[in-house]
């Protein structure tokens, strides 16, 4: 399918994803227990006229239409509103983290496919060599099941840093999927007709295994990019990286509204891109 | 391979098994403290040492793990009914209902249910014990889980939806409610029990990723995740033996993934 | 080959030789200097802009900086301020008596609601500032203000003619480089009065206090402020010379009950919390020591009041009573009895209540959880809540949904009037029972008469007494139970020399005028 067709089959649905997710996390921000609360009321310094006063301006500033209102207003100018957790423009903030987390993101996603890849292929070709097989499910496996905060914490006091750890989450996904995808592809009458001609281990893994499975490998990709983008709050939360992720986390401590407008729709259109990515290239079965 | 599921669904029975049985091994409850002995390293009396407050890790290690055991598979069964109902129903009707309710699951995937999750804490009322707060957390966790498995529930019955069978079913007058009871649900059944056992330590690691960052659950009841948090801090590697709850989240979740059945790869 | 080596070893990054690093724990909520309430902020603020007068953080005396010399009228009314003469701001202008006269009007400016203001004023409001010469001022008081001098620490003297706030001050150091949320880098300043022997300082924005005590050990740190019982053990373990207990802190941790008359709560709780039997009861059955011993590892002293054993010109001397026995005694006389191992009260309801404190603190989650067991063992069950700091709030001053509450207090000044805005029973503050119109019982009445008399008077000797006789009725009617001082635990490198961390914040860099490093002093 080409681009411009992926775009207007999936476009529409993209936007209306996003905007309600946006306006959700902002309902969401303004309406939970503590939204309007400021940490400054405490200060034992300020007297009752002045906690009076902090706390109807807080009131003032988190009127949800009105903001609302603002953010789109403000989004023709890229004006993404004003973070008062992190005393700085949205805008600012996003920039400079965002190259942070899609960094670490694409270099765990090109470790992952070449570490998964790379133990998936001899694991589909030898299929009878279960030794090899079994130990790197059971590796698989094991890292699957450890909670990606817990992976956090032993990466830090290792001192690896946050790609590390989404490169460990994000692998034996990779591996897995992989096995299973280039197995199918080994398994098929017409490699066994190309070996029995007497062509070469490498142009059928080349030709044969990998070229037909590439669209589903790219659906792997997109699925793999989503989870990492959910797994990189618990993850840049515990390895304190500068990321998307720990602000994200920030936002949602300090119920900073603009901030979590902002990161929700940021991270919306990235998992609903994602999956329109991974639904479009799945085998044509696989969608009815 | 299936040996591997028994040997799997062995452990799983052991630590279940030593898990429920706390009460009754357990040389004092989770929440006594040892104040002489706070942080003490392994002994007869404390085979897994204590936590900062005196507490034997291992009883509350059972603790914990009874918790999980008991909710995650709770959360996992509302879930697939939930997916069951809705995947169902999408993929049985197709056309618009199967658009509105993938839109619907594809929200559900994309907004932020760790912001919901703080909000919900801070609603509950004061007095809600324990065992309540973290039961609503797992149902909470089941309630919004629904959407990936009813895609995948979806796609199952969409799939059979079109297969000889229900076809013929179909020809010969069946009504849609016996199709449903008779023919459909039943050949979904697998994937659905499938789903479950996926879903039982996706929930596992979710609470214990909750209690790693602070969310978890109250004093003085124990959680996977608030065991875990007492990494924080801690000496790993002159003290070794705190890595024990660590080593069985990964036992646990890792046996749950094991007994699934592995795909059939053979051609 | 030997040059290439020494060109790699040269390429290598290492500590800049003249250059101090460490962390904060959060992004400072604001860089103005008359906004400042967080501590991230006021660290900030006490390296980067100039003070008249500075309170030593060790001998809690007044010090000379931007003034020369001050002078405070008999009736504590007026103090005379001698400024320096000579200096100049970095925008080259020079530092007169109408920059000081400017920044106290901005400071006293009515929008900003500023927590340094407030302390100025009294009930009869503000003090008027005034320049007698280009080098001398005058404030004048409404009503007489004792320690008037210990004011002026935290206010920023600032340039009447910036055009741009915050601006460059008369501070140590200047901002040179600020990523919000990463690192803020500052500069020694040209044109401080006094040239700190350090040139730079790096600040790191670092919330997770395992990675900065990794980053500590590996070199990459010189300072950790404010360390955790937990990682003070373990540094003190690793690297013994490191780790440094600057004694007890004038902080306090403390539990209240809630007693406002329109608390979400049921009536017959609120009776509890209303008798002085129960509150003092449940103080007597909270084993302090434990706490002290068993969550702050030993550097903890258990309180008995707000004001700490360390201060030692305010502290009336008194020890924290534990006693079950005597507080089941208590409680039995109040007409409580003890049923199944629960405590039931006379219209047979179950003693029980929540304690709310703040999600991630892991020592106050600790005490809760220690007060949770010394309580059961009186047969009072204890529910703890933790919540998220905002959602805490919320309950704590708006809703006044909650029960019991456990916090802690952060004492920025050792006198008194530092705890006006938390005794006086009309103030926001007020934990037990903010905003009262007037004084619930009578005992509030004389804490409120008592400590605006203290206020208002310069004689120590009758301040100190006002004071004892505030401590005694607190002791008395156990409002809030302070359950310990924390000790000032904060980590300095090999790498620097002269650091005197003390009990007071910020506890490591304090004294920036005396502080160097080895490679410095290897230099000289």
């Amino acid at each position: 399918m080409t681009a411009l067709r992926l775009v207007g089959k999936y476009g529409l649905r993209i936007a209306a994803l996003i905007a309600i997710a946006g306006l959700a996390s902002g309902v969401l921000a303004r309406y939970a227990p503590g939204a309007v609360a400021d940490e400054r009321e405490l200060d034992p310094r300020l007297r009752a006229e002045s906690v009076a006063a902090l706390r109807a301006e807080a009131e003032a500033s988190h009127s949800l239409p009105a903001f609302l209102g603002h953010y789109v207003r403000g989004l023709i100018h890229m004006d993404l509103g004003f973070s008062r957790s992190q005393n700085a423009p949205v805008r600012e903030l996003i920039a400079d983290r965002c190259g942070t987390t899609l960094r670490g993101l694409l270099l765990a996603l090109a470790g992952g496919f070449s570490i998964g890849l790379g133990l998936a292929i001899p694991a589909a070709r030898f299929r009878r060599a279960l030794v090899y097989d079994t130990s790197c499910a059971v590796l698989a496996g094991i890292l699957l099941s450890v909670p990606a905060a817990l992976l956090a914490y032993v990466c830090l006091m290792a001192g690896a840093s946050s790609t590390v750890v989404l490169l460990l989450v994000l692998t034996p996904r990779i591996f897995l999927f992989s096995r299973n995808l280039l197995a199918q592809g080994y398994g098929a009458a017409h490699v066994h007709m190309a070996r029995a001609r007497g062509v070469g281990e490498l142009r059928i893994l080349v030709a044969h295994v990998v070229r037909p499975a590439s669209g589903p490998m790219l659906a792997v990709a997109a699925a793999a990019a989503s989870i990492g983008i959910g797994a990189c709050i618990p993850i840049e939360a515990i390895c304190d990286t500068a990321g998307l992720g720990r602000l994200a986390w920030q936002a949602a401590m300090a119920r900073d509204l603009p901030l979590l407008v902002n990161l929700t729709v940021i991270v919306a259109l990235v998992t609903t891109s994602a999956m329109a990515v991974a639904e479009s290239l799945a085998p044509q079965e696989a969608r009815s | 391979m299936s040996r591997l599921r028994v040997a799997a669904l062995s452990v799983l029975a052991l630590v279940t098994l030593a898990a429920m049985l706390a009460p009754f091994w357990a040389r004092s409850s989770y929440e006594v403290q040892f104040r002489e002995t706070p942080d003490a390293r392994p002994s007869w009396k404390f085979p897994l040492g204590t936590d900062a407050l005196g507490r034997d890790r291992l009883t509350r290690l059972a603790y914990g793990t009874r918790v999980s055991l008991l909710l995650a598979p709770a959360a996992a069964l509302l879930t697939c009914l939930e997916a069951a109902v809705l995947g169902g129903i999408a993929g049985f009707a197709g056309g618009r209902i199967r658009s509105i309710i993938l839109f619907a699951a594809d929200l559900f995937l994309t907004l932020p249910w760790l912001f919901l999750l703080i909000a919900v804490r801070a609603c509950l009322p004061l007095n809600t014990s324990p065992e309540l707060s973290v039961a609503i957390t797992f149902v909470l966790l089941g309630a919004l889980g629904w959407a990936a498995p009813a895609r995948i529930v979806c796609a199952a019955v969409a799939k059979l939806r079109q297969s000889d069978f229900i076809l013929q079913a179909r020809a010969m007058g069946c009504s849609r409610a016996r199709l449903l009871m008779r023919h459909l649900i039943p050949n979904v059944a697998p994937v659905l029990l499938a789903q479950i056992w996926i879903a039982i330590p996706v929930y596992i690691l979710a609470e214990a990723t909750l209690g790693m960052l602070g969310l978890g659950v109250a004093e003085p009841l124990p959680s996977l995740g608030s065991i875990l948090r007492d990494l924080q801090g801690a000496n790993l590697v002159a003290e070794p033996w705190q890595l024990a709850p660590a080593v069985v989240l990964a036992v646990l979740a890792g046996a749950f993934q094991l007994v699934l059945p592995r795909e059939d790869y053979s051609v | 080959m030997k040059r290439g080596l020494l060109l790699v070893v040269l390429a290598l990054p290492v500590a800049a030789q003249n250059e101090l690093r460490f962390a904060l724990h959060d992004e400072p909520k604001t860089l103005d200097p008359f906004l400042v309430a967080d501590e991230p902020a006021e660290a900030i603020r006490y390296l980067t802009e100039g003070v008249l007068i500075r309170i030593n953080r060790r001998t809690q005396q007044s010090e000379a900086e931007l003034a020369k010399s001050w002078k405070i009228s008999p009736d504590s009314r007026r103090i005379t301020i001698e400024l320096r003469s000579g200096l100049r701001f970095p925008d080259g202008s020079p530092f007169t008596s109408a920059d000081v006269v400017k920044s106290f009007e901005r400071l006293f400016d009515g929008s900003l609601h500023s927590p340094i203001a407030d302390a100025f004023q009294s009930a009869k409001g503000r003090p008027k500032v005034a320049a007698l010469n280009d080098h001398a001022v005058v404030m004048e008081f409404p009503a007489p203000t004792g320690s008037i001098e210990r004011l002026f620490d935290q206010v920023a003297m600032v340039s009447a003619r910036a055009e741009h706030r915050p601006a460059p001050g008369l501070g140590p150091y200047l901002i040179a480089e600020h990523k919000p949320g990463v690192r803020i880098v500052l500069k020694r300043n040209p044109s401080a009065w006094k040239q700190p022997p350090i040139e730079t300082i790096r600040i790191d924005i670092e919330q997770n206090r395992d990675l900065e005590l990794l980053r500590f050990r590996r070199g990459e740190l010189d300072l950790i402020d404010k360390l955790t019982p937990d990682l003070y053990e373990r540094l003190a373990s690793e690297l013994p010379g490191s780790a440094v207990d600057a004694g007890p802190t004038s902080d306090f941790e403390f539990l209240w009950f809630n007693m406002a008359p329109q608390a979400a709560i049921p009536e017959y709780k609120k009776a509890w919390f209303r008798s002085v039997a129960f509150r003092k009861a449940i103080s007597e059955a909270i084993n302090r020591d434990d706490l002290c011993r068993v969550i702050y590892r030993g550097h903890a002293t258990p309180a008995a009041g707000p004001v700490s054993p360390s201060n030692q010109v305010w502290f009336h001397a008194a020890r924290p009573v534990f006693d079950p026995a005597d507080a089941t005694r208590s409680l039995a006389a109040e007409g409580f009895r003890l049923q199944n191992g629960g405590l039931r009260d006379s219209a047979g309801n179950a003693v029980e209540f929540a304690i709310v404190t703040n999600a991630g603190s892991k020592s106050r989650e600790r005490i809760a959880a220690m007060i949770q067991q010394d309580l059961a063992k009186i047969g009072v069950k204890v529910n703890v809540v933790t919540l998220d700091f905002p959602s805490l709030i919320e309950r704590i001053t708006r809703s006044l949904n909650y029960e019991a509450s456990l916090l802690g207090f952060v004492n920025i000044d050792p006198d008194p009037s530092a705890l006006m805005n938390v005794l006086l029973s009309s103030a926001a503050n007020h934990p037990w029972n903010p905003s009262e119109k007037t004084p619930a019982t009578e005992w509030e009445a004389e804490i409120d008469r008592l400590m605006l008399a203290q206020a208002e008077s310069s004689d120590l000797r009758v301040r100190k007494k006002q004071f004892d006789r505030v401590q005694e009725i607190l002791r008395e009617q156990s409002p809030m139970i302070c359950l310990l001082h924390p000790n000032a635990l904060s980590a300095v490198s090999a790498r620097v020399a002269s650091a005197n961390p003390a009990p007071s914040f910020p506890h490591t860099f304090w004294d920036f005028g005396h502080m160097m490093l080895h490679s410095m002093n290897a230099r000289r």
